[in-house]
């Protein structure tokens, strides 16, 4: 009964939130912006930013600080939603996969700062407005030397265990793409479990499938990047890939990897069921087509999805979405990209 | 009545001559500006005007802005020569110049300025002077000010100033040693720097302050005196004022003056020099209505005033027009709270005293907030009549009311031509005494012709036969038709006219007939006072059957129809009293040719 009326709750107050995104005016609008400023100020008067933003002086943000500001409402926004959910054990669980990307994607930050032996450059980009609700203390990342420090603030975590054979390694040999297929695994696996065995339905199997598809297209994405820019081979690319696939038999998987090179890769991929997204002929970026599949499920799924989580992953996955269109749109105005090209590069 | 008036000259030294403008600025004194006075060089020149102290006056203001201090007049004069305030001037210019470049290129927000004000104590111009310290202010958003405690490798010191919300303002330091690594983590961490300021505004201003009203007060004072420069004529030794003093004000005036070696001259103003200014003075009752006498026109000093009578027959023609006691004594009640609770508002004033008419009036008329049996028992103690002492809206009465209210017209329009008969004597003006439309021509013709057809309806007598009317209207008119030329014979011209006989002969028939005309009209204009006796009289009867009719909303329909006839019947009665003042009565006496009382400090 309490997941009923909070079903109901929760898709209701997505609805309302999702009727607020940006839409093709505002685009248009920010598109014709000349500085960050312009953007900021549009953000702050003109769209459902305004509160983030209220506090920001226009004339002098920076880009980095645009873009923190809007992840943190977002998260402020899941967290509201969230109170809708319900109160019970698993589904506050459940919820936490929202937080184990970024937790997964401070951890790497961390590493390659080890690296570099900089620790102080990782305090300035410390998400700490969830230092209460992350599974450890992100502050102690700040003191971070080396990876027996970093496998000390771990301990007691999900993440400890995948990171631990990377320890013996000295900061400079430390593999980062294949700790990040191990933590990236550890979140797949459980989110996938906590879904698998705690619900049931055809809305459990629509939410593995966003899951996975989330998943397949990543895979897909570092399959292309690694033979375009890095010409791996195909034991050093499997390495870095998560085993989770959802539209490709492990033999397709395998014929991917192995045998074909980024053109036939794109070519096998414009005759699977991507084809409606995948031209080799009018091809941009491998992330841009990826994005546009993950756009349209989660659309579809946020209008006709029955079950509210699945809803508020859709939401959270365009949410999403529109933020990585204004850092795009952002970056493009920094770096002076032609505005025909930066408008090919949003999802919408 | 008005005010007699004292002419007085007053002579000064170059001594002081400026303590006795600012003694006078401070007198109730009228002056009489230099440039009517001087008929030629010969009597001596006005004074000029230096602007030095305007401009400086003007230069200190805009200096003061520019620095965002305020300045202010004091009690106390110091005086400065003018070397003294252009070097003074000089310095401000130099040193505020520094200030203005700062102001346009920090344009700090108000927030700033407070986190500012913390930092302050430190020294800008240290702080800049500093050879191994690095100081930076600017603000910080809330996440990043948290991270600043995970930064434990001690190479800056942070200082939070002011916080507000999601925004703090800190200011670190450094050794220039850390200074580019430091920065750059507090860039990362979208630091917005504000330029420390060069020079400490604040002090600066607090610096020059005192001074600057020292000179503010000395510039205002001589700029003061400026003002009354135009009403002095400076001869080879001596700088004269002439002007007015009321006799009341004039011993204790000379004293004033002669305690300032300023020789003081009297004399009483006459016809033949300057027009004494008019200062009306009158009893508290009449003293509100002095308002609409200086509406259409101060009377002259030689003439007398007539606020008195105004402000009679304005109160008598108010009271007759809007009869009801219990009307008449809200408006009283609220004319008089609001005259004590804003003297400015002089109509509330007048609203008072007409109220006070309109109650007796409502009494005689038997009207209660338009209830018309109410008072008929007190009527009937009062007066000992059997029924009510008045009704209004008998037909029997409404010929009675009307002609009434001519004959209370006629009454008022003989007075007024017995105002002007007096006038006439009293400037000597015997041809216009004489022959004039409201001389003794003219009252003798209207006053007959009322006797007359008073006789003819009353049927006790009639004297409107050939010989009377001959003697009493055609005597008169002829005496109207020949007023120019009887005015031109007092005057000592002889019994002539400007352009010959016939047509002075033809213009003065159609002036006549003008005459003849005025004397009905005007006549038949205060029928309206009748009029609107019965016109109140009727709206209320309207209003007291509704209330009859809508039952329990009764109450509410009382109110609001004695609402709207108070409001839209009090209007309108008030200015149509207005008009029958001017049009029909200040015409025939008055000429209102005056000129106010000024007191020279009051001018702009």
């Amino acid at each position: 009964m309490e997941l009923a009326y909070s079903a109901n709750a929760m898709s209701a107050k997505i609805m309302a939130m999702f009727g607020k995104r940006l839409r093709d005016s505002d685009y248009e609008s920010l598109l014709n912006k000349k500085s960050i400023g312009e953007v900021a100020s549009y953000l702050k008067s003109q769209t459902y930013f305004s509160s983030a933003l209220k506090d920001i002086n226009e004339s002098a943000i920076h880009r980095g600080q645009l873009e923190s500001l809007i992840r943190q409402d977002l998260y402020a926004r899941f967290s509201r939603l969230i109170r809708y959910g319900g109160r019970s054990e698993a589904r506050r669980e459940f919820y936490h996969y929202g937080l184990m990307e970024v937790e997964v994607s401070q951890i790497l930050s961390c590493v390659n700062l080890i690296r570099n032996q900089d620790s102080t450059a990782m305090i300035a980009k410390l998400p700490l407005f969830l230092k209460h609700h992350a599974s450890f203390d992100l502050a102690n990342l700040a003191n971070v030397n080396d990876f027996a420090g970093l496998l000390k603030v771990l301990q007691g975590t999900d993440y400890y265990q995948p990171a631990l054979p990377y320890l013996s390694q000295s900061p400079e040999d430390i593999d980062v793409p294949g700790l990040e297929s191990s933590l990236r695994s550890v979140f797949c696996q459980k989110v996938l479990d906590m879904i698998i065995k705690k619900r049931k339905g055809k809305d459990t199997k629509a939410l593995i499938k966003v899951f996975s598809t989330q998943i397949e297209l990543e895979n897909i994405v570092k399959i292309y990047r690694a033979k375009k820019y890095f010409h791996l081979s195909g034991e050093r690319i499997e390495e870095v890939l998560t085993p989770v696939w959802c539209n490709f038999s492990p033999k397709q998987v395998h014929q991917m990897v192995y045998d074909m090179d980024e053109t036939q890769f794109l070519d096998a991929l414009s005759h699977s069921v991507y084809r409606r997204y995948i031209d080799p002929n009018n091809f941009l970026y491998i992330e841009v087509h990826t994005k546009k599949i993950s756009y349209d499920l989660n659309t579809h799924n946020l209008i006709y999805g029955q079950d509210p989580d699945l809803v508020l992953q859709s939401y959270l996955s365009l949410a999403e979405s529109e933020i990585e269109n204004i850092v795009d749109i952002v970056e493009g105005i920094r770096y002076h990209v032609p505005q025909d090209v930066i408008e090919r590069l949003l999802v919408r | 009545m008005i005010e007699k008036m004292k002419l007085v000259h007053l002579s000064a030294t170059p001594q002081n001559y400026k303590e006795m403008l600012i003694r006078l600025s401070q007198l109730e004194f009228h002056g009489e500006p230099a440039s009517a006075l001087l008929k030629d060089t010969s009597e001596g020149e006005p004074l000029a005007e230096d602007p030095f102290y305007t401009e400086c006056l003007s230069e200190l203001s805009t200096l003061s802005a520019t620095a965002g201090c305020q300045i202010s007049r004091q009690s106390e004069v110091t005086r400065f020569s003018k070397e003294e305030i252009e070097a003074f001037l000089g310095e401000l210019r130099e040193q505020f110049e520094v200030v203005t470049k700062a102001n346009q290129n920090a344009k700090l927000s108000y927030e700033d300025e407070t986190a500012l004000e913390a930092l302050r104590s430190v020294g800008f111009e240290d702080m800049h002077g500093c050879q191994y310290l690095f100081f930076r202010f600017g603000r910080l958003n809330h996440q990043s000010f948290k991270k600043l405690s995970l930064y434990t490798d001690h190479q800056f010191d942070v200082c939070e100033l002011y916080h507000q919300e999601q925004t703090h303002w800190v200011c670190y330091v450094t050794s220039p040693q850390y200074g580019a690594k430091v920065n750059k983590i507090f860039d990362d961490l979208y630091f917005e720097p504000i330029a420390i300021p060069e020079v400490d505004v604040k002090a600066l201003v607090a610096k020059y302050t005192p001074k600057m009203n020292e000179v503010y007060t000395y510039c205002s004072w001589r700029h003061d005196l400026l003002k009354l420069y135009k009403y002095v004529i400076k001869t080879e030794n001596t700088y004269e004022v002439t002007g007015f003093v009321s006799s009341r004000d004039f011993d204790g005036f000379k004293e004033a003056m002669e305690e300032l070696s300023v020789k003081v001259e009297a004399t009483d103003p006459d016809h033949h020099g300057l027009l004494p200014p008019t200062l009306l003075k009158n009893n508290w009752f009449v003293r509100p209505f002095e308002m609409f006498v200086g509406m259409y026109s101060l009377p002259s000093y030689f003439d007398f005033d007539p606020t008195s009578f105004f402000c009679y027959s304005y109160c008598l023609l108010f009271g007759i027009m809007f009869g009801d006691l219990g009307q008449g004594a809200l408006v009283a009640i609220g004319g008089f709270v609001l005259a004590k609770l804003k003297p400015q508002m002089r109509i509330a004033a007048v609203a008072g005293r007409v109220g006070l008419t309109s109650m007796v009036f409502g009494f005689l008329f038997g009207s209660f907030f338009g209830d018309e049996h109410i008072l008929i028992p007190l009527q009937k103690i009062c007066f000992g009549v059997r029924e009510k002492l008045f009704e209004v809206l008998a037909g029997s009465s409404t010929m009675p009311i009307l002609m009434g209210s001519v004959l209370l017209g006629a009454i008022l329009i003989l007075m007024c031509m017995v105002f002007n008969m007096a006038l006439r004597i009293k400037h000597k003006e015997w041809g216009e005494l004489l022959c004039g439309q409201n001389g003794i021509a003219g009252f003798v013709f209207y006053s007959y012709l009322l006797i007359g057809i008073a006789g003819m309806f009353s049927g006790s007598y009639n004297i409107l036969t050939p010989v009377w009317l001959a003697l009493f209207a055609g005597g008169p008119l002829i005496l109207i038709l020949l007023e120019k030329p009887f005015v031109r014979l007092f005057e000592g011209q002889g019994f002539t006219v400007s352009n010959g006989w016939g047509n002075h002969i033809l213009e003065a028939i159609f002036e006549d007939v003008v005459v003849l005309l005025d004397f009905v009209a005007n006549s038949m204009s205060f029928m309206r006072v009748g009029g609107f006796v019965l016109s109140h009289a009727g709206m209320m009867l309207v209003v007291m059957t509704l209330v009859e009719m809508t039952g329990k909303a009764g109450f509410l329909v009382f109110v609001l129809g004695n609402l709207f006839v108070m409001v839209l019947e009090g209007l309108i009665v008030g200015i149509q009293s207005l008009r029958l003042e001017y049009y029909e009565m200040f015409s025939r006496y008055y000429s209102g040719s005056g000129k106010s009382f000024q007191q020279i400090s009051k001018e702009s």
